[in-house]
């Protein structure tokens, strides 16, 4: 059993649900139309039947505006590239990961951007092995995810694409303006298929995406996830993916909507820098608390209570958590929470703050 | 019977205005009945002048000393704006139908913020939940969708007869909730009235009448159900008067928290101009938008204007649109121009889809002679006329910069909303006539011109109105700064023929009053109209020559028993002695010798404040009335025989006050002190250590040598010795660590000991 499968497997059958009901016009190569790419994300109340008479609600993999999602989707009908930049732990990845899913069926033709990805990862590389043996044949390439992308009209993923040198950011230009990759070795160039796009992903929280050049800047529409500002919003998606992580890890533990919320509201407002009323300032530590480190902070803590406690998440297990997320680059970020603990929580008579404060002076 | 044909109308909208011309020319109707006050009926003919320019509103205002008003906008494309247009050019006669505004007012009681908006709201709770039940996250995009971009491929008939749906049931859940207001109901039986009134005198040939989508139905029924000639009651006595004004485009839009307005009147400007083309003019704003971000230093090109047409078409047939709209608009230019940042394009969007432009009114049209002042002079003076903030810069040495300063000064003391003087929060108003630049933010909103209307009252000129202003102000007066005070406004504004009359009163008052605070105040604001006055060209200045003289020797006079008061009130008595201090300089005016001789009673009076007394003395030693040996002398008398400490720390703090790195270089004057503190038993210095450390607080890194220099004299040290120890003292971030560590410690001590 994998640890994680892939959105197009572990959403088949709402794909295949859509895909039933589907009766809008599709662009070329895309496996469904725009508008119920839209309701894959963003989810729906009504009913779809599977192919085998299940009936099932399409759960939102998104919440926030459905305007981003809609711009997202318009793009990757269009022959520019997508670009989903952010802070981290907005979402990028998982977006990008589930838009492929429902356009092409696949979100694994991934390139992961790093200081060191080269040329060859973006295009194509050869074994090395059969080209010393036979020459440059067709059997001894070895396609790139690009280039598969690109032979089979189906969206490409490149992760993290600032994090790439300026140089080789720019192999990005010509395959996104003429869409294709000429092989000299073979004689021959290999033409994008319709369906074929690309899915960036940038970190703002990095100087990266100022570096991009305008001219592969030009290539893309830009599309910002912001960190989800609307605290009912916030718990709900930290609800939900907290559920299916920790489903995925095998456990059941119970976890109190109560301490969801309360440790939303404390990210919100260490985010924020002042308390949710705005009465009161408060520093803001150095390090990103997103979504996605509270999502990490909830399954971390349910983890403990499942292997070390009683199965059920706890105040302790939660403050534990939390700062083991928010020390992890800079110590003295804990400072910081001292203060909030001390300003902030201290004042709030009401349960269960009072416990949070009580396990934050004990740890701290 | 006359056919009575109703076409429901949203306020300010481009396909409503479009079905309204086709119906009223296919129509031919005898009258052409408009929601509107009645009693603006008489400014009907403006509407038609050619030199008008749209957009403008009418202004209904009362005229008793009560702030309410109303604003009714109309643009080009307001269907009632149009509805006029098109019932002259067919020969019908038009009119209002609504209540007269004085009734309004009375009805809705508002305050001027709450007037703003007439029209009602399109985007009440109900719309918005028929919005979101249709799939559309706002009102707006609803409407654009359904009706703006749909409408103009539907007859006028199939159009009216599905806004008319739309209203209805609007009105029905309104009126499930109760929440149809009396003046609503007031409102549309006086409608009612109206139209029965139409019909009766023309009951042969077709009437139309535009209304409110809303009150379709009330309509209706109304004039079904209408059964007598029953007046309507109303005790309205309310005095008002109704007149136009020119509008703005960015009043009109929905940012300006006008409810019925709509968030792009630019945007929907050019799709009335386009025949309902929004297509074309989508490309035509992205190319605008373009222009614009290039002027600003952005990269944009042609090549994002037609990646950013292609999304928004995209983004139209995915959101079940015939053509794209504003949405799309602004979705593919955050995307494409913004790289995904909204903020980048605030100001674009603000001037191509909001607008800046200000309507003008036909020359024929009575404005009030301040309007016209105002107008006048702005074009002369060539002062932007614009509903968003523009910055200008005056040079007063210029005499056309100065002619602007005035125009703007005057228009500032009326309180007429156009020119914010930029300035420090903590200059004082009597430098303002001390500056030779002034920087102004302008920006013209309707309510400039409607408090022109207002201060009409007050004079036919803006010279006349201010100088009534200014002489109303002088009869209130109670002390003498508050007169100097209007003398100065008089010299920013030049009025100076009103300074003789002004002058009459200073003279009463200073004679009376006892307020060495406000005498010294009064003091300041003359000697600064005496110094600055000719720079401002102004005349009679000389007049008040007599009154320094007499307002110094008055202050002068008061200041001994002023000196008695505690340590809140002496700062304010430490300001006026400074000011008689620096107005008086190194003159030779008779008010010198007084004025030296009432600091030398300060000094000897044991219950005057300790910090004007130092204070003085530090004055006495400035202006050379004592010695070196003296003033050391005199210090350390004090600081030997006194009894209180606290007095003596306020002592030095005085002497302190205005020549503070002269005096730390003073042997004597640092040896008295460190004997005085030397004495002192350890909890007495540290009760006195705040009072201590802001006078030798802040020192520059030359005084602070300069003190440890003189330190190390009185202390028989090693001046090196003595700045190592010095410095550490003299550093910021150590005191400012050293204060974080008695905060940790004062927290210790009362989780310790459990205080509060």
């Amino acid at each position: 059993m994998a640890i994680r499968y892939p959105a197009e497997i572990r959403c088949q059958k709402e794909l295949e649900a859509l895909k039933l009901a589907d009766t809008y016009p599709k662009p070329q190569g895309w496996l469904l139309s725009p508008r119920m790419v839209e309701l894959f994300i963003l989810g729906s109340d009504q009913e779809f039947m599977t192919e085998d008479g299940e009936k099932i609600r399409i759960r939102p993999k998104y919440w926030g505006d459905r305007t981003l999602i809609q711009v997202a989707i318009a793009t990757l009908a269009s022959d520019r590239g997508l670009m989903l930049a952010g802070e981290p732990g907005t979402a990028k990845s998982w977006l990008s990961e589930h838009l492929s899913a429902a356009i092409s069926g696949t979100s694994q033709l991934i390139i992961q951007g790093t200081a060191g990805t080269n040329e060859d990862q973006i295009k194509y590389t050869w074994n090395y092995a059969m080209l010393i043996a036979q020459g440059p044949t067709p059997e001894a390439l070895v396609e790139s995810p690009m280039m598969a992308g690109m032979k089979k009209g189906q969206l490409v993923r490149f992760e993290e694409l600032t994090r790439c040198h300026s140089q080789i950011q720019d192999v990005m230009i010509s395959i996104l303006s003429e869409k294709q990759i000429s092989i000299p070795e073979l004689n021959t160039v290999v033409y994008a298929e319709k369906g074929f796009n690309v899915i960036a992903t940038a970190n703002t929280a990095d100087k990266g995406v100022n570096e991009m050049s305008a001219a592969l800047k030009r290539r893309f529409n830009f599309v910002i996830i912001p960190v989800l500002a609307d605290l009912e919003q916030e718990i709900k998606v930290v609800e939900e993916r907290t559920k299916e992580a920790v489903t995925q890890l095998g456990i059941e533990p119970e976890i109190s909507p109560d301490l969801i919320r309360l440790m939303t509201t404390v990210f919100q407002e260490l985010r924020r820098g002042k308390t949710l009323d705005r009465q009161i300032q408060i520093k803001k530590p150095s390090t990103v608390l997103s979504t996605a480190e509270l999502i990490s902070v909830m399954s971390n803590s349910a983890l403990l209570s499942a292997y070390f406690g009683e199965g059920i998440v706890g105040m302790k297990e939660v403050v534990r958590s939390m700062f083991g997320a928010v020390s992890k680059e800079n110590d003295a970020d804990l400072e910081v929470i001292k203060d909030y603990v001390e300003t902030v929580v201290r004042d709030r008579q009401e349960q269960p703050w009072q416990e949070f404060y009580q396990i934050c002076k004990e740890q701290l | 019977m006359s056919q009575i044909i109703f076409l429901p109308i949203r306020h300010h909208s481009p396909v409503c205005a479009f079905h309204v011309q086709q119906k009223i020319r296919e129509v031919q109707p005898s009258r052409v009945l408009i929601e509107g006050p009645s009693d603006a009926n008489a400014l009907l003919p403006y509407l038609l002048e050619e030199d008008l320019r749209l957009p403008v509103a009418i202004y209904a205002y009362q005229t008793d000393e009560s702030p309410h008003m109303l604003y009714y906008p109309l643009c080009e494309y307001s269907p009632e704006y149009v509805a006029i247009q098109t019932g002259n050019e067919v020969g019908a006669a038009c009119s209002f139908m609504d209540i007269p505004s004085a009734w309004m007012m009375k009805a809705r009681e508002c305050s001027p913020e709450d007037c703003e908006p007439l029209w009602e709201s399109g985007t009440s709770r109900y719309t918005q939940a028929l919005a979101r039940q249709q799939g559309f996250d706002s009102f707006e995009e609803f409407w654009e969708a359904r009706f703006e971009i749909e409408g103009f491929h539907k007859t006028a008939d199939q159009f009216f007869a599905e806004i008319g749906t739309y209203g209805s049931l609007i009105r029905q859940l309104e009126e499930q909730d109760d929440a149809v207001s009396p003046v609503t109901i007031q409102r549309e039986a006086y409608m009612v009235r109206e139209i029965v009134k139409a019909v009766r005198e023309e009951p042969t040939r077709p009437i139309v009448v535009i209304c409110g989508a809303a009150h379709l139905n009330a309509l209706e029924q109304g004039i079904q159900s209408f059964s007598s000639e029953d007046e309507l009651s109303s005790n309205v006595d309310v005095p008002a008067e109704v007149t136009l004004i020119p509008y703005s485009y960015h009043r009109l839009s929905e940012q300006s928290g006008y409810g019925a307005g709509n968030q792009a009147p630019r945007f929907y400007q050019l799709v009335w101009e386009a025949k309902g083309d929004t297509g074309f003019v989508v490309k035509k704003v992205l190319v605008e938008q373009l222009k614009y971000l290039r002027r600003q230093g952005y990269g944009t090109n042609l090549s994002h204007a037609i990646e950013a047409g292609k999304l928004g078409h995209t983004l139209a047939l995915i959101r079940g649109k015939r053509a794209p709209g504003l949405k799309e608009v602004m979705d593919a230019t955050v995307s494409c121009y913004g790289e995904g940042y909204r903020d980048r394009l605030l100001s674009c969007w603000r001037e191509t889809l909001i607008g800046s432009s200000v309507g003008i009114l036909p020359s024929r049209i009575a404005q009030t002679p301040l309007q016209r002042e105002f107008y006048s002079h702005v074009q002369q003076l060539g002062i932007p006329l614009e509903d968003i903030p523009k910055s200008v810069q005056l040079q007063l040495t210029q005499p056309t910069e100065q002619m602007t300063s005035v125009f703007l000064h005057r228009l500032r003391l009326l309180g007429i909303p156009f020119g914010t003087l930029q300035m420090n929060a903590s200059v004082k108003a009597y430098q303002l006539l001390t500056a030779v630049r002034e920087r102004w933010e302008v920006v013209w909103t309707p309510a400039t011109d409607a408090q022109l209307i207002e201060f009409s009252a007050y004079g036919s000129t803006l010279e006349e109105a201010c100088s009534r202003y200014l002489m109303k102000k002088l009869e209130a007066v109670k002390q003498i700064d508050e007169v100097t005070e209007i003398l100065l406004q008089m010299g920013l504004t030049q009025l100076e023929h009103l300074f003789p009359q002004a002058l009459r009163i200073c003279e009463s008052l200073s004679s009376e009053d006892r307020n060495f605070t406000a005498l010294s105040q009064g003091v300041l604001h003359v000697a600064t109209l005496l110094k600055y006055g000719t720079a401002r060209k102004l005349s009679h200045i000389e007049l008040f020559t007599g009154l320094l003289e007499k307002l110094m020797l008055r202050a002068i006079w008061t200041l001994l028993p002023a000196t008695v008061v505690d340590q809140e009130g002496a700062h304010e008595i430490l300001r006026g002695i400074q000011t008689l201090y620096d107005v008086l300089g190194d003159s030779k005016r008779v008010e010198r010798t007084h004025f030296i001789h009432a600091l030398n009673k300060v000094i000897e009076r044991k219950d005057a404040n300790p910090l004007i007394r130092g204070f003085s003395l530090s004055l006495l030693y400035l202006m050379g009335q004592v010695s070196d040996e003296q003033l050391e002398i005199t210090l350390q008398s004090w600081l030997r025989t006194s009894e209180q400490p606290d007095h003596m720390t306020y002592l030095i703090q005085g002497l302190f006050h205005l020549n503070r790195a002269y005096f730390i270089r003073k042997q004597g004057l640092i040896q008295a002190i460190h004997t005085f503190v030397v004495s002192l038993d350890k909890d007495t210095f540290v009760r006195l250590l705040p009072m201590l450390r802001q006078v030798f607080s802040q020192l520059s890194p030359m005084d602070g040598r300069n003190l440890t220099q003189t330190l190390a004299k009185v202390l028989d040290m090693d001046q090196k010795k003595t700045q190592s120890l010095v410095n550490p003292l003299l550093n910021r971030d150590r005191h400012l660590h050293l204060d974080q560590v008695l905060a940790a410690m004062a927290e210790r001590w009362k989780n310790e000991y459990g205080l509060s």
